[in-house]
């Protein structure tokens, strides 16, 4: 019981962690998509190295929760897909991004 | 997909894509070199058209190949913030070196042992002008290369001065060492990033 609690404690500031983030992959886009204004789809597909599918599904994954905003645009009558971060999206990730720095910063016994 | 997370890294790594292609180093050997070769043509239009040359290696090269490998990002505000640093530092040096040239051409002989060494060694001017130039740009955009190639400059003008070859000699060897290195490392991204296909995700 008393071991249970030390372990809840434990991981409380963790738990706190945004878990959408929290995914590499997804951290990997939202820290590309952070040092940029906007970026198209290959892109991000030839700086994380994800696949298509991948990149694809993680993407939709952050559209939806608002994170990005995905917008489809021709250039020369080729396709571009243009993603950017969302105010929400960039106050998440710099949130996120304070937290684990609070959390490895806090000093050990 | 790169294990390599560290957020400041990311943010240098996509920042640099824009000099990663090599095409902005051969721009600035192609610069010197031609500054180089200038002065062995009689022809004036010619040599315009030499001096204009470098500019194809990142505007159309850009379009060529390296649109298609990495695609395309928006840098924003902070791009637009080195950029303006970038012509600061080009205006100021520009009109630097023009005052340079007057104060030390033009003032005659002079008792201050500064003035009168710079006077014999001329060649200062031009090494620390363009050197401090590029090493700045390098400075403000991130980029260690640009600084690299701006000492790599300023000591290939004295060093050359100083064994007796003229200033075109220099800009023709380190132009045309700064644009191999560029060459090379052009070739090195063509074969890292391949075309990436033109149907899109999401």
């Amino acid at each position: 019981m008393g071991n249970k609690k030390q372990e809840t404690d434990n991981t409380k500031p963790i738990d706190s962690f945004n878990r959408t983030i929290h995914e590499p992959a997804r951290l990997l886009i939202l820290a590309y998509l952070h040092a940029v204004e906007s970026a198209d789809f290959l892109f991000l597909m030839s700086q994380t190295g994800l696949t298509k599918g991948n990149l694809s599904s993680h993407l939709t994954r952050l559209e939806t929760i608002g994170y990005v905003e995905i917008s489809k645009e021709f250039v020369k009558k080729i396709p571009r897909t243009l993603l950017r971060l969302t105010e929400t999206g960039r106050i998440e990730f710099r949130a996120y991004r304070d937290r684990i720095q609070q959390v490895l910063n806090t000093p050990q016994d | 997909m790169n294990s390599d997370l560290n957020l400041q890294s990311i943010e240098r790594k996509a920042q640099n894509t824009t000099f990663i292609d090599g095409l902005w180093d051969m721009y600035v050997g192609g610069v010197f070199l031609s500054m180089g070769l200038y002065s062995l043509l009689d022809n004036d239009v010619w040599a315009g058209v030499l001096m204009m040359l470098p500019l194809v290696f990142p505007f159309f090269g850009k379009k060529i190949f390296t649109s298609k490998r990495l695609g395309y990002a928006n840098f924003g505000e902070k791009r637009i913030v080195q950029k303006r640093k970038a012509m600061l530092i080009l205006s100021v040096s520009f009109i630097l070196g023009i005052i340079a040239s007057i104060f030390f051409f033009y003032t005659g002989t002079s008792n201050n042992p500064v003035v009168e060494f710079v006077q014999q060694h001329f060649y200062i001017v031009p090494a620390i002008v363009w050197g401090g130039v590029l090493a700045l740009t390098g400075v403000v955009f991130k980029y260690n290369r640009f600084i690299i190639f701006g000492v790599f400059i300023a000591v290939a003008i004295i060093l050359f001065q100083h064994y007796g070859y003229p200033l075109s000699a220099s800009t023709r060897a380190a132009g045309g060492a700064i644009m191999t290195m560029g060459l090379i490392r052009f070739i090195g991204f063509l074969n890292k990033y391949p075309p990436l296909p033109v149907e899109e995700g999401v």
